[in-house]
Order: C-alpha cells, then structure tokens, then sequence
C-alpha cells in the first residue's frame, strides 16, 4: 500500500515548473518522434482498420484521430492513436524495460488534453510522469515479466498511461491511488501476438485503459489501495521477481524519460 | 553474419518473412535489404520486397546468431566472394541516450512520414508547434492539423 501511496503523491503533485527543463526538452523530443512515427502508419492495415472500426463505433467528437481528419471520443481516440502510434514499430523504446513507452501514454495526453482544452505545458508534464512511473512499472516487474510472455509495453504501459491522464485531470492521491487499482486489473497484453495486427493493438489498448481509469476514479470509482504489492496484486500474479525498491529510487529527481531511444529505423531489431 | 543480443533477436527472429508486415521482425531480410539498398526506410517494408528473389538469396545467405552478452549491441561481418571482408559493431544503437537523435534528425524523421499522411501546408506549421509545445495554449490546434 505504501509503495502505491508514493507513486500517487508523486502523480498528484509533479506540476510542470517541478519538472528540469532537459527533462521538458527531452519528453519534447518524445512528442516529435512518437507523432512523426504514428504518421508513418496512417495507412497501414492497422491504421485503417481501427479508424473504420471507431467512424462506425465511436461517440461523441472530442479528439482527433491521427491522419485520419476526423474525430471521435476521447477512449476511442487514444485506442485508435496508441494503435496508430504503434502501427510501424517506428516509436520509441526504453532499452533495459524494452517498453515502448510514449506510445502507450502520449495517446491517452493528446486525448484527454485535446477535450479539455488544455496547454502544451500541462501535455509535457503529463507525459514526463506517464513515461516516469510507466518505466518505474517495468523495472518493478523485472525483466523476468518479459520473459514468462508478457507484453510491458501493454502491462507496464497501462500503468504509464493512467498516471499521464491523472496528471492531466489533476487528480488528488485517493483518487490516483484508485484510478491504479483499476488500471491493475486491466493490465494485459501478451508476445505470443507479436507479428500480428494485435501487437500495436496491446499499445493502443493499454491508452485507452489507462485513460478509462483515471476518468472513472475522477467519478469517485474506487479499487484496492494494494494493487501492486498486494497478496492477488501484479507483482504476485505477474512476475517471479518484483523489485519495489526500484520503482521508487529517485522518484522525482531521476527522471527516466531521459533513458528513452529513438529508432532512426523502423525495425523490431 | 549478424550476432546481436537476446532482445533484438527474438522480436526480430522470423527468417522467412512471408509479408511485408513481418519484414521489420526479421534480421536476415533486414540485413539482406541494408546490403542490396543501402538504407532501411519504411516504404520498403512491402509484400514485393519480402518476395523479391534477389532479396530472398541474399537473405538466404545472412547468418544471424544469438550472442547473448552483446545484449543491445550488435556486430556485422560482410565476407565478400573475392574475399574482402568489412567489419563493424556497437555497443548500443543509434538514438539512444549514448548516441542521442538531436531535434534535426528527429524533425527529418517526422517529415518524411508527417508528408505521406498530411496536406503539405499543415507540416511545418505543425513542426513548428511540436517543437516550441511550452507554448502551445490550446492543445486542439495542434490536433487539428493532424
């Protein structure tokens, strides 16, 4: 419970004037880049596909859909974006944690801070503490998570992407510390559907997840406080190897969006 | 022959990638299409390619190994049939926090694909935003040229 108390006070108070500006500069970049790569994939099978299927199944219009010039609700619309986003390959990754992380948590930032009218400032900041506690998620589960089968980038990235949207609805400790409890029972995504259409369906998933928690915590949604570190909780169900210190060493000093790579070429290699 | 790490080696582990779609989970055509085109870009991750016999034998004769202690790093041995041999490695790829991507690079990168999927006058105004974002009042604007 402590360590979900930590994350949540850190979510919940890490405005962007706390935020170093090499720290701003480089969650930048990340917009850059993870833009530039979902624009590679807009005609991809993918692409195509998931904005056909939210024109016919989408609500009301309150956020882009990326290349497509058209809108939709703002869970579809971070599906569609993180599926977009992912589509290529093309985005970045963390090395140690091979997370794609802005993939999974820019996506749920444009489409909430779109429908809110919200600034650049609050969509950087957003993204530094998405990414932060998306890679602190990962490392905690250790690379063993990885290798029994599990997709970090939809697991971990779920994680990433309900800080991002608590940051961004400016949610207090509580209501973070549930918005991760309900973001936790949702935590899937697998590998064995790597070289398929569901791979960059994990990243969009895990965006619209996120998002979808952090709305219904807003609404006073409760979950358990003990997600992580509880006796049914994801270290227990998800890994052999949970590391919890890790998750919180440097929080709010060491910020791990400085660790992210970019791909100047559009392989899974 | 190609060795890389464990990571690089089982996404990208396929050695007879059927569709263009499986093209960036293979080493072997990666590798094969770096030799015969000089540079990996997207648009050449298509059906045709996979298929291309020229590509095929050349994928054919790539031999990528799992070295495990190379981790994130990756070394590359081109024997030719006259016997020259060209060499290389690394420790870890290009764009990462060792070997970063500046905002040039990056901005290349956006605008090779940002042309392909936008109206030609909505790309650098987009850049533009993207890159000064701290100032951008109202995220909507930014979304709507997208």
């Amino acid at each position: 419970m402590e360590l979900e108390n930590t994350l949540a006070e850190f979510i919940s108070e890490m405005g962007y004037e706390k935020i170093p500006l090499p720290v701003i500069d480089k969650a930048k970049k990340c917009v850059l880049d993870c833009l530039g790569s979902a624009l590679s994939g807009y005609d991809d099978q993918v692409s195509k596909t998931i904005t056909g299927y939210v024109k016919d199944f989408g609500g009301k219009p309150q956020a882009s859909v990326l290349g497509a010039a058209m809108a939709t609700d703002v869970a579809n619309a971070a599906l569609a974006n993180g599926i977009i986003a992912h589509a290529t390959d093309f985005d970045d990754y963390h090395e140690e944690t091979v997370i794609h992380a802005t993939g999974s948590c820019l996506p749920t930032v444009l489409a909430l801070a779109q429908y809110l009218g919200r600034t650049g400032k609050d969509v950087l900041s957003a993204l530094v503490v998405g990414v932060d506690v998306c890679i602190r998620m990962g490392l905690g589960l250790g690379s063993y998570h990885y290798e029994l089968g599990w997709h970090s980038t939809a697991t971990a990235g779920r994680f990433g992407a309900t800080a991002a949207a608590c940051r961004l609805l400016g949610l207090g400790k509580e209501q973070v510390v549930n918005a991760l409890g309900i973001c936790g029972t949702q935590a899937a995504g697998l590998r064995q559907v790597f070289g398929s259409m569901t791979k960059p369906f994990n990243a969009g998933k895990a965006a619209m997840d996120g998002l979808m928690a952090a709305m219904l915590a807003s609404r006073g949604w409760d979950s358990s406080p003990d997600i992580i570190e509880g006796a049914l909780g994801v270290f227990d169900v998800m890994t052999a190897t949970p590391n919890p210190e890790i998750m919180v060493q440097g929080l709010g000093q060491k910020f791990h969006v400085m660790d992210i790579s970019f791909k100047p070429y559009p392989s899974c290699a | 022959m190609v060795e890389t790490g464990p990571v690089a080696f089982t996404s990208a582990g396929n050695p007879e990638p059927k569709k263009g779609v499986e093209a960036k989970f293979s080493l072997w055509f990666l590798a094969a299409l770096a030799l015969a085109t000089g540079s990996v870009t997207i648009d050449k991750f298509t059906d045709e390619n996979v298929a291309d016999p020229a590509l095929v034998a050349l994928r054919n004769k790539v031999n990528a190994t799992l070295v495990r202690e190379l981790k994130f790093g990756a070394r590359v041995n081109v024997k030719m049939t006259d016997g020259t041999e060209y060499k290389s490695s690394t420790k870890h790829p290009k764009g990462g926090p060792d070997d970063p991507m500046g905002f040039d690079e990056l901005s290349l990168k956006f605008r090779n694909s940002a042309r392909m999927a936008l109206p030609e006058e909505n790309v650098e105004p987009l850049l533009e935003r993207i890159c000064n974002l701290e100032q951008v009042h109202d995220i909507g604007e930014l979304m709507a040229l997208m």
